[in-house]
């Protein structure tokens, strides 16, 4: 039933609602005419209840009129029985204190001036003389039977106050009229004021309404439109940027996920190089040892190298005494030797007696032959022990050298180990500082895939919220503008006034790149709604935020 | 002189292997201490005393020109008789070392007169063929000269 209210847009909506205030507005003024036509002064109701008043007046006996006063007194003065007599005497009571309830009342009611001094002051002081000579003279004498005084006093003395206040009473019956007619007169002016007033204020008012309404409408439409057409460029924009932060995101994402799977690789190569470490460590260790039994080893061959020497030394001695005693021999032998010669000699001078001593002289001297070659065989032996052993000696010389040579490169190497195991401490605690730069690398590491996470999140977010906020300017745009006009508004929005739009003037200038804008003109909304749906990224897809890095 | 068989002493002098009659050889001794006589050849060393008796000794080598060599235990002193017609002396001559005692042939003996070129080889009396050396044999009276005779 209200579907046309719907569609209409906010201008409608708007001269819709002034409208309708409008005849509302008169209506009531109508209805006010008519009600205070009926209500007013002299109106049918007023008349009714005047004439209702009148008619009370009319019936009853006034009680601030003492005229029903005068009657019971008039009534008392004729009366004999003395029921009837208490019951007028009640009566009077009553009327006097209903006259006293009347006087406080319009005491309190009536507004000073020329009325209230008369009833207040003028009639009241006269009543006051009726009731006091009533209730001090005429009732005791009533009760006293005296009739004279009782007749006196009711045919002249009451009498006569009761003519005072009769007059008072007409001169108040007098104003209280002209008052009245003075009041209705005024309230007949005052009803024409109103009405010429009503009429002027609500026409003037209908008319400023309207044209209100139809600057407002105006001004409204520019306004809505101008600022419609912002927000789409805006959410435009924002649809771009949070596709731009999601792209970035799922960059940093996969540029995160490398980081985190180097950090991997490092962390390995650098347990490998840890293992490495340990194991050279280790094994400088076990070279130290074998260094340390190396050099003992070596030692040991010095010391015995030494003993070898020694005893070389001995065999020298040995050998230089046995070549000492062959020498002995062979000088022996040679002085033998020249014996047989001489033996010889001898043996040829004596001719043919000598004969057999120079054979004799001749085994001697073979004898000395055989001691002179065996000490040179001797001699020669003992020659090659020399040398052999001038070789041994020169050969442990030469290992003792080597020994020695062993043991400074023993020594060398134990100070290259221990270089080698200060360098591998220097490692090990190198190793743990890049561990521990590394756990914080990966800390980081996760830290930025979580911000990436949240990047894609608030990106996903970002893209959510100008899609909602896309559809909310749609509607938006419906409400102020009308299904019908949004069309118009993006397919005038070409030509629209720069201010307007900067996006305006670029799709004049180049087509290509807002391209998409003129495709906003040709299918709003459901295109719009299917581009921004497959602009978005599933962050999940894009970075697979899982708890186990393994999979890096 | 020419060599003739018999009994030779042969002794070793620089390289070469000389031999002497034995005959004319009196003793064999070894080398000793020489006291020097000065003014005398250069050849003739000085004096040994010999058991009492003066004997005067001659370098061999000198003799022959060859270069001295230091006596060593080796080196032996033959004391030889020299005829001078018919006066005999009895001298020492140095020698590397002694060798021994070789029944010489005739037939092993070859003529020194083949190898008489300048006249200077008065000294030898032949070559001796020995177990496949050769040895000089000397006549020992023409080594030294009648001067240096009279003057020992």
């Amino acid at each position: 039933m209200f579907n046309f209210i719907k569609k209409m847009n906010v201008s409608q909506k708007l001269i819709f609602l002034v409208s309708i205030f409008i005849v509302f507005f008169l209506s009531f003024a109508v209805v006010t005419f008519v009600l205070f036509n009926k209500a007013k002064v002299n109106g049918p109701i007023y008349n009714g209840i005047a004439s209702n008043k009148d008619l009370v007046a009319d019936v009853l006996p006034p009680p601030e009129y003492i005229v029903e006063s005068y009657l019971v007194v008039l009534e008392m003065a004729d009366e004999k029985d003395k029921a009837k007599l208490s019951a007028l005497n009640s009566e009077c009571v009553r009327l006097r204190s209903e006259y006293e309830d009347r006087h406080s009342y319009w005491e309190a009611k009536l507004p000073a001036g020329t009325l209230a001094d008369i009833l207040l002051k003028d009639s009241y002081t006269t009543a006051e003389l009726f009731f006091d000579v009533r209730d001090k003279q005429f009732i005791p004498a009533i009760n006293s039977g005296d009739t004279d005084t009782v007749y006196k006093l009711a045919h002249v003395t009451l009498k006569n106050y009761y003519e005072d206040q009769q007059r008072e009473i007409k001169k108040i019956v007098d104003i209280a009229n002209q008052n009245s007619t003075d009041a209705e007169k005024n309230a007949n002016n005052v009803m024409n004021i109103s009405v010429i007033l009503f009429l002027v204020l609500g026409g003037s008012f209908t008319l400023l309404m309207i044209i209100l309404s139809i600057y407002m409408n105006k001004s409204m439409n520019g306004a809505l439109k101008s600022a419609i057409l912002d927000i789409s460029e805006g959410t435009d924009q924002v649809a771009d940027a949070s596709e731009q932060l999601s792209d970035s995101s799922q960059r940093l994402a996969e540029a995160n996920s490398e980081l985190a799977a180097s950090i991997e690789e490092t962390s390995a190569t650098l347990e490998e190089s840890s293992s490495m470490i340990n194991h050279n460590t280790e094994n400088t260790r076990q070279a130290a040892l074998l260094t340390a039994q190396t050099k003992a080893a070596s030692d040991k061959g010095n010391t015995e190298m030494q003993e070898m020497m020694i005893s070389m030394g001995e065999i020298k001695k040995s050998s230089d005494k046995i070549a000492k005693i062959i020498k002995v021999i062979d000088e022996i032998a040679f002085q033998t030797n020249i014996l047989a010669l001489n033996a010889a000699v001898e043996a040829a001078r004596a001719g043919d007696a000598g004969m057999g001593f120079a054979v004799v002289a001749e085994e001697v001297r073979n004898l000395a032959q055989r001691s002179a070659q065996a000490a040179r065989d001797t001699a020669d032996i003992i020659e090659s022990n020399i040398e052999l052993s001038g070789n041994g000696v020169s050969v442990a010389k030469r290992v003792g050298e080597s020994l020695a040579e062993i043991t400074e490169q023993a020594n060398k190497v134990n100070e290259l180990m221990t270089e080698i195991a200060d360098a591998s401490m220097a490692q090990s605690q190198g190793i743990n500082q890049i561990n521990k730069a590394i756990s914080q690398m990966e800390k980081v590491t996760q830290q930025n895939a979580a911000n990436a996470d949240q990047s894609a999140a608030a990106s996903e977010e970002l893209n959510a919220q100008a899609e909602s906020l896309k559809e909310i300017v749609e509607q938006l745009a419906e409400i102020v503008i009308g299904q019908k006009g949004i069309g118009e508004l993006y397919s005038s929005n070409l030509s629209s006034p720069p201010k307007m739009i900067h996006s305006s003037n670029n799709i004049k200038n180049s087509n290509t790149k807002y391209l998409k804008s003129s495709n906003k003109a040709d299918n709003w909304n459901s295109d719009r709604k299917e581009e921004r749906r497959t602009r978005v990224v599933n962050p999940e897809e894009v970075i697979p935020l899982d708890d186990d890095t393994d999979d890096f | 002189m020419e060599a003739q068989e018999g009994k030779y002493l042969t002794f070793i002098l620089g390289n070469e292997e000389y031999g002497i009659l034995i005959k004319r050889v009196k003793e064999i001794i070894g080398i000793m201490d020489i006291t020097n006589i000065p003014r005398t050849p250069e050849f003739i060393k000085g004096v040994i005393n010999l058991r009492g008796k003066i004997i005067p000794i001659m370098d061999l080598r000198l003799r022959f020109g060859l270069e001295e060599k230091e006596y060593n235990q080796r080196t032996c002193i033959i004391v030889v008789e020299i005829n001078m017609g018919e006066i005999k002396k009895q001298m020492g001559i140095v020698v590397d070392t002694v060798s021994e005692v070789v029944n010489i042939q005739k037939n092993e003996i070859d003529p020194s007169a083949k190898y008489d070129v300048s006249g200077d080889t008065d000294y030898l009396m032949g070559l001796g063929k020995i177990k496949g050396k050769v040895v000089l044999l000397l006549d020992i009276d023409q080594i030294l000269s009648s001067e240096a005779f009279v003057m020992i």
